[in-house]
């Protein structure tokens, strides 16, 4: 009766709290305390205790959680929004401060028009409808990093709006299963970023660091269609390689060019939304996820016990694991919005209303920055999946990880091998050891070329793929060597003389007899351990497939062939999975 | 250079008609008239014309400036530049405390009411309103210039130039809603206008008169108040007489 509404979009992986039960007169026996503020091992221990309480309350309402974002993204400049500073990270501190920047009284703002470009590009690429006039308005409020005392925004009437955002999300066990969802974006507004405060506590000073105030920001305003932690990082996710390939922004969240706040309530399904809570502070599309679960979670359990949520602004503590009410933002804030008076309304044209005799230095053609949007990362993927016949979530694994369609390509470049042979090596084998040691793409000791020279080692059949894995690892130790040179050194060379194969492969199953009877009655493992066992005594150099080939001693039957077809993960202890004796029809290939 | 213009007979002047307040003073008004009647001497259309929201102009001003100012004046914490106080418990009491010390009463008064007219409960009924308010008074000028009027005479100010010993002894409120009524109302429509010294009153203290332009037309506005400033010959203080008897003392002595 009561279906799971509250569906994390990973039920594999992470903690469910699908279906949690509404049990306010009951809550009194649900487990309190911080859950999820301690240590990580406390986790299934919560889970634990929910799954407990959700079957003491049976038949009561779920609830549900509503999750919307508020997206800043540097604009990739450069100079800033309304002043000739330049726009540099890491630059010494105040080294990049124009009189306006600090707001001295008599400066003036000068609209940037590449950062007007970045917003309508944006807003395009994002199916927002840009309004041709749009307006700039002040934002008051007192901060040592706010030089003016206030922000110029766009509140009233921002530059784009009503878009969507469309991302996809992998769910099942082996999250195979990918699921197109859409998220509604409200607006996108051109404004200024502020300064930096850093609280010297050991001096009890506070510092300010100017050279970010005044930076073009894209806020980006997602309407609240989310419902979970995975859900708004993968949505936040795909608008990252989406600025990244407009080069609008560069939308690093380390370094703080794209900087996430969620908004976040739960509420019984049929009844009104709940009072919404603010959580600032999340700088990685991780903490972004825990934080808005742990949120909900927080939400659900307050609300249960009686309580009430509070509109209020919380931060994300990354080393607790949990929320924590903001104490500066305490208090109701009145913005006290104002029209910029110094900032006459933005106008911007497409190829229809464009004036005859416009200077095209200063105005801004909708229709011409159309025409400039590059590929975005969902045609990208569709051409993965057409051109090499990958799977979808292959093609979402190849362009969230910086880097790995780069290197993916430059692998396909130079290989003989197929695409679906490099797509496995790539996303399996390379991508299973950067992982294991917490490596980028960019760090990785193995290139492109030399995983591609051991692909086509393994395309021409020189070295079976369990040798090919174990050049892998020696590629990975990076100690110079091509893959040919391991190959010989460790003499992974398959068996080419198939007569001695044969020789072999008849020796063992003569010392083998009974083996051979097991195989003989169907039995499928007989085979797989007769293979073991020649491949034993080669040393791993024989050939499983060409093992197929050899005839029965008594060379009745006609061979079987193995199917081609290899899967790779590095996990697996038996890299080399055994060829299947009967394989489908379609796979089997006539010599 | 603005072109000297020799004849006025093509010009329309429009006088407001609801300029002509009670508390004008005589001198000035005389002095408004005798102008009227130089332009209409000179073959110039000159016409009554009103300008009916003026008498809003004063108290949507007050809505409007005060709002600006409380904005424009919220850089002054004391952080990158002017004065700043000795607290330091926290930035919040430095930026109270040196607020505090560096706004004269009228300022502080101003951000106060500027602040209150932008809260978010306030803003339809103050702000907006008065945004309201201030195009109907630009929409006058518009109307009264689609008429076929190049230029509007008014007065500058009520009376003659006030002494500095009487400009002080009102608050600034008072004073600017006795003496700003003909200067406000074209500074909200955001038109151009000029202020020409005419004459000198019975005190000896320069009287002056007002044109006011269409917008974007400061060219022509500049060039009948040009004309205007030669047929008048206001007895100008000759600064380089001054500065040669001056000098010829010294070298005297």
């Amino acid at each position: 009766m009561a279906a799971p509404v509250l569906r994390c979009c990973c039920s594999g992986r992470r903690w469910a709290f699908a279906c949690i039960d509404r049990g306010s007169r009951h809550g009194r026996g649900a487990p309190t305390g911080s859950w999820f503020c301690g240590k990580r091992g406390q986790r299934s221990v919560a889970q634990q205790l929910l799954s407990a309480a959700q079957k003491l309350r049976k038949g009561e309402h779920e609830w549900t959680a509503v999750v919307g974002l508020e997206i800043h993204a540097q604009i990739s400049s450069n100079s800033k929004l309304f002043s000739g500073s330049k726009v540099h990270f890491a630059a010494p501190p105040n080294s990049l401060v124009s009189f306006f920047d600090a707001s001295l009284p008599g400066t003036l703002p000068v609209l940037n028009r590449r950062c007007v470009e970045a917003a309508v590009m944006t807003g395009l690429a994002l199916n927002c409808h840009i309004n041709k006039k749009s307006l700039f308005d002040r934002k008051h409020y007192f901060y040592a990093d706010l030089p003016a005392g206030y922000q110029i925004t766009q509140q009233r009437l921002p530059i784009a709006v009503n878009g969507s955002l469309a991302y996809s999300i992998c769910t099942g066990k082996k999250q195979s299963q990918v699921i197109s969802k859409t998220v509604r974006i409200k607006q996108i507004q051109l404004e200024q970023d502020s300064g930096k405060t850093l609280h010297d506590d050991f001096r009890s000073q506070t510092l300010i660091d100017l050279n970010r105030a005044g930076i073009g920001l894209l806020e980006v305003v997602l309407e609240p269609d989310m419902s979970c932690g995975e859900e708004a990082a993968t949505a936040v996710r795909e608008l990252q390689l989406i600025l990244q390939a407009l080069g609008t922004s560069q939308a690093i969240m380390a370094d703080g060019q794209l900087r996430v706040d969620a908004n976040i309530s739960v509420h019984h399904p049929g009844e009104p939304l709940g009072v919404r809570t603010e959580v600032k502070n999340l700088n990685s599309a991780r903490f972004l996820a825990k934080a808005i679960d742990y949120e909900i979670q927080r939400q659900i359990k307050e609300l249960e016990n009686g309580g009430e949520i509070l509109n209020e602004t919380r931060s994300f503590d990354y080393k607790l694991g949990c929320t924590v009410p903001m104490r500066d933002k305490e208090g109701k804030q009145d913005y006290r919005f104002i029209p910029e008076p110094n900032l006459p309304p933005l106008v911007i044209y497409d190829s229809a209303s464009l004036p005859a005799n416009a200077d095209p230095q200063q105005v801004i053609n909708i229709d011409r920055i159309r025409e400039q949007i590059p590929e975005l990362p969902s045609v990208t993927r569709e051409k993965l999946v057409q051109q090499y016949g990958m799977l979808p979530e292959h093609s979402l694994t190849l362009l969230n990880e910086v880097g790995l369609l780069e290197f993916f390509q430059n692998v396909i470049k130079e290989t003989r091998a197929e695409p679906k042979k490099v797509t496995s090596w790539v996303l399996n084998t390379f991508l299973g050891f950067l992982k294991q040691e917490n490596l980028a793409v960019s760090e990785s000791p193995v290139t492109p070329s030399a995983l591609a020279e051991l692909l086509n080692l393994l395309d021409r059949k020189a070295i079976s793929s369990a040798a090919a894995k174990q050049v892998f690892e020696e590629l990975w130790r990076n100690e110079g060597k091509t893959p040919a040179q391991i190959v010989s050194e460790k003499q992974l060379e398959l068996m080419q003389d198939r007569e001695a194969l044969e020789q072999l492969c008849h020796a063992v199953m003569e010392e083998h007899p009974q083996v051979v009877m097991d195989m003989k009655k169907g039995n499928p493992r007989a085979i797989n351990k007769l293979i073991g066992l020649v491949r034993k005594a080669t040393l791993n150099r024989a050939d499983p497939t060409a093992m197929f080939h050899v005839p029965p001693p008594d060379a009745e039957a006609e061979p079987v062939e193995a199917d081609g077809r290899e899967r790779h993960t590095p996990a697996s202890p038996h890299p080399d999975p055994a060829p299947r004796v009967l394989p489908p029809r379609d796979q089997q290939r006539r010599p | 250079m603005l072109p000297n213009l020799t004849d006025v007979s093509k010009l329309c002047i429009g006088i407001p008609k609801e300029y002509l307040v009670p508390e004008l003073s005589s001198e000035v008004q005389s002095l408004w008239f005798k102008a009227a009647n130089l332009f209409e001497s000179g073959g110039a259309k000159v016409i009554e014309v009103s300008l009916p929201h003026t008498s809003y102009s004063s108290v949507c001003y007050q809505v409007l400036c005060t709002s600006e100012v409380a904005s424009n004046m919220a850089r002054f914490d004391g952080l990158e530049y002017g004065h700043r106080c000795d607290i330091d418990v926290s930035t919040e009491a430095m930026y109270a405390a040196t607020r505090q010390e560096g706004f004269n009463d009228v300022v502080k008064g101003r951000i106060l009411a500027g602040n209150f007219f932008l809260l978010k409960e306030n803003y339809e009924n103050y702000f907006i309103k008065a945004q309201k308010v201030r195009r109907l008074i630009a929409n006058d000028f518009v109307n009264v210039f689609n008429s076929g009027v190049d230029v509007l005479l008014t007065p500058t100010i009520l009376s003659e130039a006030i002494p500095y010993v009487e400009f002080i002894k009102e608050d600034n409120r008072t004073r600017s809603a006795q003496n700003d009524i003909f200067t406000q109302a074209v500074n909200m429509a955001g038109l151009p206008a000029v202020s020409v010294p005419v004459a000198l009153s019975e005190q000896g203290l320069p009287l002056g008169l007002q044109f006011i332009g269409r917008a974007f037309c400061d060219q022509q506005l500049l060039t009948i108040a040009k004309w205007f400033e030669k047929q008048v010959q206001f007895p100008v203080i000759q600064l380089q007489e001054l500065i040669d008897d001056h000098q010829s003392f010294k070298m005297k002595s």
